[in-house]
């Protein structure tokens, strides 16, 4: 009888242990498989924004991981940013470079497999007193061979804000214009922020003439020297004739008035 | 003797039904205490190697190849965009080539289900947007390349894939 217990209890052992180790087994499956699946490699960034108010020095620090299994040539600039008029949507200028102003603290370096911390460095106080930009990591595999005659490199980009101590928004409100956007025909406004800061821009329009329209404007971030459209409400169904839109605009905190006729 | 064994098999039942300390899920502590934190923004860019073969054209027909783009960004929205490697602008720009000669026709890229775009167009073409935060999310990015009539020689492209923020 009492080898009997024993070995009740021995089989109930075992078979505890065996679901310990299946939810072990489960819990590191879960936890190891971004790991297999990062096998194929690549490049990271952290932190992505570098955020800080603009003085001379050292004003920030990423993190560039390489999980690829090859050293890579990495090359870190700092880039403008080219504003997309319609959408507001920016891109690294890869023709521009802002390192007389703001630099990597080690621009280009051999990363193996691992990862590095660069400081972000002003050199130069930028004209206005802040300055937004791209920070482009790009990641160039040495030795690579073409790989069924494609070769794959890499490029990161992530925000750099170097706000301004003082802080002057200003807007320069442009023409007016009706464009054929996806959802019909809109009235659009052409903004261009002489500021130094990166608000929002947004307001109100009221149109009168043949027909009377009122419309929220969608808030766009215009970067300071770009100008964006902002979308001032749709005009389908309006009928012919000379109309007068009154724009109220807003940003940071600042109202501006304007007024433009327009015809349909 | 029959109650001790049925207290055994209760006790590995419980013992084997128990998940790992590691494992098990806590309470959520109340009486006021938030429980928070914080993480620095990330991107991350992982790239697969392209499936099949794509250096020869020994027939007039339509290549293709694909590759995967994982990608992880804590700041949306999130852009990813495809360009030539090799050329900024000019006549290579877009091309394919083998030492001086070059394909006649540019190359083509699209992801998931979307249009093909060619890279020899002054805006880069967009393969994928994302309007939320994305963890390890798989963009499929896909390569064509026409060709007219039969063309010897190795042919090879360096592709840039940009991952960028698209607000400032």
């Amino acid at each position: 009888m009492t080898l009997r217990r024993s070995r009740l209890i021995a089989g109930a052992a075992v078979v505890a242990v065996a679901g310990a180790v299946t939810g072990g087994a489960i819990a590191r499956a879960d936890a190891s498989n971004p790991v297999a699946r990062a096998a194929a490699g690549g490049v990271s960034l952290s932190p992505a924004t570098v955020e800080h108010t603009t003085r001379r020095g050292d004003v920030g620090r990423i993190t560039i991981r390489n999980t690829t299994s090859h050293t890579l040539r990495v090359t870190v600039k700092v880039r403008p940013w080219r504003q997309a008029r319609d959408t507001g949507d920016v891109s690294a200028n890869l023709r521009g470079d802002l390192s007389p102003y703001v630099a990597a603290g080690r621009p280009r370096f051999n990363l193996r497999p691992g990862s590095r911390r660069v400081t972000v460095r002003v050199r130069r106080t930028p004209p206005g007193g802040s300055l937004y930009a791209g920070i482009e990591v790009f990641g160039k595999p040495l030795h690579a061979k073409a790989r069924n005659g494609i070769v794959a490199r890499y490029r990161v980009i992530g925000r750099l804000r170097l706000n301004p101590v003082h802080r002057r928004p200003k807007l320069r409100i442009g023409k007016v214009d009706v464009k054929r956007y996806k959802r019909g025909k809109v009235l659009i406004l052409a903004v261009r922020n002489i500021g130094n800061t990166l608000d929002r821009v947004g307001g109100s329009t009221s149109i009168t003439g043949p027909a009377r329209r009122r419309s929220p404007i969608a808030a766009m971030t215009p970067v300071p020297g770009q100008v964006v459209y902002l979308v001032a409400g749709g005009v389908d169904g309006l009928r012919h004739g000379r109309y007068r839109a009154h724009f109220t605009i807003t940003q940071g905190g600042r109202r501006h008035h304007a007024s433009r006729s327009f015809s349909l | 003797m029959r109650a001790s064994r049925v207290r055994a098999i209760l006790l590995g039942a419980t013992l084997a039904l128990a998940p790992p300390a590691a494992a098990r899920a806590q309470d959520p502590a109340d009486g006021g205490t938030q429980v928070g934190g914080s993480v620095p923004s990330y991107l991350e860019l992982i790239l697969s190697k392209p499936g099949t073969a794509f250096t020869t054209f020994p027939k007039a027909r339509i290549y293709s190849t694909r590759f995967e783009a994982m990608v992880t960004a804590t700041d949306a929205p999130t852009l990813l965009t495809l360009a030539d490697g090799d050329a900024t602008a000019g006549a290579r720009l877009g091309h394919r080539a083998s030492g001086s000669r070059r394909l006649p026709l540019p190359l083509e890229a699209s992801a998931g289900q979307a249009a093909f775009r060619r890279l020899n167009s002054a805006t880069d073409p967009l393969l994928a947007r994302w309007n939320d935060a994305v963890t390890r999310r798989k963009a499929t990015v896909r390569l064509r390349q026409k060709v007219r009539r039969r063309v010897s020689g190795a042919y090879h492209k360096v592709v840039l894939v940009t991952l960028s923020p698209a607000t400032p």
